[in-house]
């Protein structure tokens, strides 16, 4: 038991005080009477600290009424013995996070860590084909449109939660009407806002109804996990909150607040195909990229998902581990105010933006300052769906753009403020100075104005305080269609507008509104265009993030920033 | 004592209104909750909406007095990102704080009062050198630096010591206690190093010391007894007042080191806008300051009874 330093107050040292009073001991003794004290209160508190775990929620391994273990709550027994650190096969995976999960519910959040924890607990309806970037069926066997707002979906009939509990179609409607409830505040009820309503046709098949022709239905399928109903309905809430039961290839173990996620891998998983080859997956909380970097090369985190640009030649040399480069969705550009949000600006002239755009060398910055990048000549990513090829890219032409600039009426330049937040973008400080030297040259002089805070960013670009320049990335929630981008950067409705464009708005609106993708690429191909005419923002590139992998692994980033864990294999 | 205690109490409770008041406001004017709450892709409209359940369409004034009403009764709200109180997950984290902050303060009093001694009772010597180069590395390292310094040798090139986390109760959590602690202690013996030695090398001018001295006392007992006794109280004085710096430092070595305390859990609040946890964490620091402060006070007016409040 550690010592409780109120007991030792009470009965002791208060004693002490007395006798002192009394003028039964000396003041030396009971000094130190008050320093034994304060040791002992101070050892008790440490004992007391080394004793306590900070709130770990881990599943319960004997429920009240259950047979076994997982079959009322789905979730694995506690690991009786430490994994083996080595990471041979049925060994052990750790991935390091930079921060920790808000909650264990699939449904609550909406962040890229919650999605990859949730990929390897739980199941989606569809998922991604890597080599195709099309989803394809999953937890859905096949589906259909039967009407312009009706969409079929068969569903598997051999899939069981974690729990025992069947996947069926009253699952699939009590999910997605939990998600676009408003009173559950799920802050995916944004992905999902055109679903109108979900109906069960037989115990394997649901209707789904949307609002109006949803082109990116399908998109939706994944990162939208099925969470057992039945299970749901009874523990509540709260009970989800904390434990992360599903039907994926990995079994929730723990929940180490701040520390780690630990997982099992679920040795009855539905699919064959898809048998991880590492028994035990940890998932650990480590905030700062250095401290990760660190862990990679003592062995103590086998992937980590950031690799700095300058770190990436110590870590390919480090013998330990290797850095894995792979093309994201992710895509950047420098915002330009042609509204006047934040107030009357030379940006609101398209002369000054192209010459802003013919300043920049993009090329060269990929080339030397990043760790590769794909141009987005229309600000779309080339893996959007509606990417077209034909649409050029801005030149570099410093000429060019002084003689924009001089036809604009700016011929001795002028200053604009640049806002810089927090950004994922490799290099970040460089690639800005980069472009500060580059518009300085042609008469632009952008003075950084930098905020440490992504809050305060974010903040200041919704609210029309970003002008005249920002920086600013998109990942599209993953969603690889031009829609993912244009409507929540270039919408009229949306609050990151700083352009407006008639025409554009009713191009991507009837993209938006049809099913026909053929007649969808052609309404892209003509809003890209629009949009390179107008060059609303200095286009930039799609990244190249880098993730740093342990030697003993054989694994691969995946496009969509979703680390599939049970894809890795220990290296021969 | 009992008025002196009244006095600190009062002096305590209007310290943390202020800061109750700093703290509402700076959380209310770094950014829109909402903007981290809801999908970037919400509507106006469904914000604006959300802002008015959420109540932070209401003047400042009235959040804030509505705060304060409930904070009184330890009430701070549920956490914006995980369905728990705030103080709760504040509480929750302090036990690793305590151990942190704890080891590194006892580490800083090994280090620091026998350099001290020594450096006085030699001035001038090879060890009083080596103490000032310490003092000065001590001061001048960032803790930040220092830390990854420590993971690079004892982490990753050495592998003696785990570079980061909480560890297993037992001997795997004291593994991973020893590189923050170093990393603490070295940021708080410098001062005390030097509070120490001037403490002594004044006492060791005074009359009692001679007298001791002619009494044919011991020089141990000479040092411990007489002149440290004299000169540790202002020693005690400022390691109370360290105690706020000192959890300063543990918010950054606790990030450093991925250390599951109230530091970490301050930073990550911040990043998230989730005010409620930023409002539990900073107050309940403030408390820990104050009553650490008065303590210190207290047990100053014990060993030293010249001194009277």
């Amino acid at each position: 038991m550690p010592v409780n330093p109120n007991d030792l107050y009470d009965e002791n040292f208060a004693r002490w005080q007395y006798f002192y009073r009394k003028g039964l001991i000396s003041r030396r003794t009971l000094i130190q009477a008050a320093l034994v004290w304060a040791g002992a209160a101070s050892l008790g508190s440490v004992l007391a600290a080394c004793r306590q775990e900070p709130a770990a929620t881990q599943a319960p391994t004997q429920p009240v009424g259950a047979a076994s273990p997982t079959a009322a709550t789905g979730a694995a027994p506690a690991p009786t013995a430490a994994p083996s650190p080595a990471t041979q096969e049925g060994g052990l995976i750790r991935l390091a996070f930079d921060s920790d999960l808000p909650t264990m519910d699939p449904h609550m959040h909406l962040l890229r860590t919650g999605i990859i924890t949730f990929y390897h607990t739980h199941d989606n309806l569809g998922v991604r084909d890597l080599q195709s970037l099309r989803i394809v069926p999953w937890l859905a066997e096949s589906w259909e449109i039967i009407e312009p707002t009706k969409w079929e979906l068969k569903l598997r009939q051999d899939v069981k939660f974690h729990n025992g509990e069947p996947f069926t179609a009253e699952t699939v409607k009590w999910n997605w009407e939990r998600v676009i409830n408003p009173e559950q505040k799920s802050p995916q009820i944004g992905n999902h806002a055109a679903i109108a309503g979900v109906e069960v046709i037989d115990e394997y098949t649901v209707h789904v109804i949307t609002k109006a022709p949803y082109p990116i239905f399908t998109e939706r399928l994944q990162n939208f996990q099925m969470i057992p109903h039945k299970l749901a309905q009874e523990k509540g809430d709260a009970y989800l909150a904390e434990n992360a039961i599903g039907s994926g290839p990995y079994r929730f173990v723990e929940w180490k607040r701040g520390q780690e996620i630990v997982l099992t891998r679920n040795d009855d998983y539905w699919n064959p195909d898809v048998k991880p080859a590492f028994k035990d997956f940890i998932i650990r909380i480590i905030p700062g990229v250095p401290t990760q970097l660190a862990e990679l090369l003592a062995g103590n985190v086998e992937i980590i998902r950031v690799v700095p640009f300058d770190q990436m030649k110590t870590v390919d040399a480090s013998g330990v581990a290797t850095t894995k480069t792979q093309r994201i969705l992710r895509t950047s550009f420098i915002g330009l105010d042609c509204k006047g949000r934040t107030g009357p600006n030379p940006y609101q002239d398209v002369r000054v933006r192209h010459a802003a755009n013919h300043a920049v060398d993009i090329e060269g910055y990929i080339k030397t300052l990043q760790p590769g990048g794909d141009r987005a000549p229309a600000a779309l990513n080339p893996m959007h769906f509606g990417f077209d090829p034909a649409i050029e890219p801005h030149a570099y032409d410093p000429d060019k753009a002084r003689a924009l600039l001089k036809e604009a009426g700016f011929e001795s330049g002028f200053e604009a403020r640049w806002l810089r937040g927090p950004s994922s973008m490799p290099n970040q400080d460089q690639v800005d100075q980069a472009i500060q030297r580059d518009l300085e040259a042609v008469g632009i002089r952008a003075k950084f104005e930098t905020v440490s805070d992504t809050n305060v960013h974010v903040s200041m670009v919704t609210e029309g305080k970003a002008g005249p320049m920002w920086n600013w990335n998109w990942g599209s929630y993953s969603v690889f269609d031009a829609d993912g981008l244009y409507w929540d950067m270039f919408h009229p409705s949306t609050i990151y507008n700083y352009w407006e464009n008639q025409e554009f708005a009713k191009l991507i609106e009837e993209a938006r509104g049809t099913l026909d993708q053929d007649l969808r690429k052609e309404l892209y191909s003509k809003a890209q265009r629009i949009v390179r005419d107008e060059a609303p923002v200095i286009f930039q590139w799609g990244f190249h993030a880098v993730w740093g992998v342990s030697n003993k692994v054989d694994w691969t980033p995946a496009v969509d920033e979703i680390d599939r864990i049970f894809l890795a294999k220990p290296k021969a | 004592m009992a008025r002196y205690l009244a006095h600190q109490l009062t002096q305590m409770v209007i310290a943390i209104f202020g800061i109750s008041v700093i703290v509402f406001v700076i959380t209310h004017v770094i950014g829109d909750p909402t903007s981290v709450l809801l999908p970037l892709d919400t509507p106006l409209e469904q914000r604006e909406e959300f802002r008015r359940q959420m109540g932070f369409d209401r003047p400042i004034l009235v959040q804030y007095a509505d705060f304060l009403g409930q904070a009184i009764r330890g009430d701070f709200g549920n956490s914006f990102r995980v369905e728990k109180s705030a103080l709760s997950l504040v509480l929750e984290r302090i036990p690793a704080t305590l151990l942190l902050t704890a080891s590194a303060t006892v580490l800083a009093i090994l280090i620091a009062i026998p350099m001290g001694i020594l450096s006085a009772y030699k001035r001038h010597s090879i060890i009083d050198n080596i103490a000032t180069v310490f003092v000065v590395a001590g001061q001048a390292m960032p803790i930040y630096w220092l830390g990854l310094m420590l993971i690079i040798l004892f982490g990753v090139q050495l592998k003696w010591l785990p570079p980061s986390g909480y560890g297993e109760f037992g001997i795997d959590r004291l593994k991973h206690l020893i590189l923050p602690t170093l990393v603490l202690g070295v940021f708080l013996a410098p001062v005390t190093e030097r509070l120490v030695r001037s403490g002594m090398l004044d006492a060791l001018t005074q009359d009692y010391v001679r007298t001791a001295r002619a009494k044919g006392l011991r020089e141990r007992v000479v040092l411990t007894r007489h002149a440290l006794r004299n000169a540790i109280i202002p020693v005690i004085t400022v390691l109370g007042l360290q105690f706020g710096q000192l959890l300063g430092g543990a918010v950054i070595t606790e990030t450093v080191f991925a250390w599951p305390g109230i530091g970490q859990l301050t930073v990550d609040s911040i990043r998230n806008a989730d005010f409620p946890v930023t409002q539990a964490a900073v107050i309940t620091i403030a408390v820990m300051i104050s009553v650490v402060n008065t303590a210190i006070d207290v047990i100053v007016g014990i060993i030293d009874p010249r001194i009277r409040f």
